[in-house]
């Protein structure tokens, strides 16, 4: 697995697998959202049908949707943040969307705030989206870390300066997972001028800091990075050998993956797909 | 004969030409389109399966394809793996773009018919 696969993988896909709920969603339109809406409450493919009434539904259609926000099913609730984030009614969508980003800390509502801040981010690149932006940066004062750095990432992904800022400032926050989600989204929005902190998280104690580095200079720095990065990587693969030392004496396995990010991605794989990237971006 | 003539009949022999592969082209499309939806109609699961798929490759017999797979997948059930013959006649209604295939696909959907693949990766 490397950095890019990880983002990849995060991409909101529900109809992959349903013929009939990929044809509904491709050729519906708001004269079918009714009948759309019916279904949803009688609870038939919730997620689905809900990220389609996104899509077709008028304006007023905001507060249906929005209604499923504290639904038990996690994928309901990413699926609601998916919808909100395509519909055209940002006084109701942007107070549910904070909500949707600002809660939970479980290992599954990550995609429910992942989704959240993606439409956030949707939201506030359109024009005069000045409320979402700044309902954004408030969340920077969330106690939640990765609340804090997906808001980050979004205002940034929205081309707010603030966003980029903050970015910059939790590469070197305390938990490791913090750094790694600052450090791709750097690389996401292709801030040049981070280009400096980025390589600092080069020599990371979490492997996984490492390879988000690695991932996001082949995005920003341009060929000449190359050199830096092989080096970076033979020394990251060294302390690897290190880390997975200290498994075999006995240390725990899950210290060893959350603080050191152990066996979390590919160092050889993600070097070759960051000088893929930083050549490719050789003439910009 | 005149050369006036002569040219008239090269034409008219040229034309033909063109003209009777494109018909009979046309013709055999045609035919092809009818087993198809035969076969759309059977319960037998692989027969009606490959045929929902192979029916996609006649765009220009929209008209006569569209009701045959609406029709099929609102009415039809299958020997087995229904919920795949409904997946692959609603993807290629997509590809047809036929708008008019949203109510009947929502009716199924609220029908409560499998929809998720069964059987075919």
């Amino acid at each position: 697995m490397t950095p890019a696969e990880v983002l990849g993988s995060r991409g909101y896909e529900p109809f992959c697998a349903n013929g009939v709920l990929a044809t509904i969603n491709a050729l519906a339109d708001f004269s079918h959202s009714k009948a759309m809406a019916d279904l949803i409450t009688e609870g038939k493919w919730k997620g689905e049908l809900l990220v389609t009434l996104g899509k077709i539904g008028p304006p007023r259609y905001a507060n249906f949707i929005g209604r499923y926000k504290d639904d038990s099913d996690p994928e309901v609730r990413r699926a609601v943040a998916a919808a909100l984030g395509l519909i055209d009614n940002e006084a109701v969508t942007v107070p549910a969307l904070i909500q949707l980003l600002s809660r939970g800390d479980r290992k599954d509502d990550f995609f429910v705030k992942w989704e959240a801040a993606s439409s956030l981010a949707q939201v506030a690149r359109r024009k005069g989206a000045e409320g979402a932006r700044r309902r954004l940066a408030e969340l920077f004062q969330e106690r939640n870390g990765i609340t804090v750095v997906l808001a980050a990432g979004a205002l940034a992904a929205a081309g707010d300066a603030r966003g980029v800022t903050k970015l910059q400032e939790l590469t070197s926050h305390a938990d490791p997972r913090v750094r790694e989600e600052a450090v791709l989204a750097l690389g996401q929005v292709a801030d040049k001028g981070a280009r400096g902190i980025v390589a600092r998280r080069l020599k990371d104690d979490s492997l996984a800091v490492r390879a988000a580095a690695v991932y996001a200079l082949g995005r920003i720095g341009g060929p000449s990075i190359v050199p830096t990065l092989r080096r970076a990587v033979e020394e990251s693969l060294e302390y690897e050998k290190e880390l997975e030392g200290r498994k075999r004496r006995g240390e725990s396995d899950a210290v060893l993956s959350e603080k050191y990010g152990l066996g979390e991605f590919d160092l050889r794989e993600t070097l070759q797909e960051a000088i893929a990237m930083a050549e490719k971006s050789g003439g910009r | 004969m005149s050369r006036w003539t002569s040219r008239r009949l090269l034409y008219l022999a040229v034309a033909a030409a063109v003209a009777l592969p494109a018909g009979l082209g046309e013709g055999q499309d045609a035919s092809a389109v009818s087993a198809l939806i035969r076969d759309l109609k059977a319960t037998d699961f692989d027969k009606a399966y490959a045929a929902a798929e192979q029916l996609r490759k006649y765009p220009q017999s929209r008209a006569q394809i569209v009701p045959a797979l609406i029709e099929a997948i609102r009415t039809r059930d299958w020997n087995r793996c229904g919920a795949d013959v409904r997946d692959t006649i609603a993807r290629t209604l997509g590809e047809l773009k036929a708008k008019e295939a949203v109510v009947p696909l929502l009716e199924v959907v609220k029908s409560g018919k499998p929809i998720e693949h069964e059987c075919v990766e």
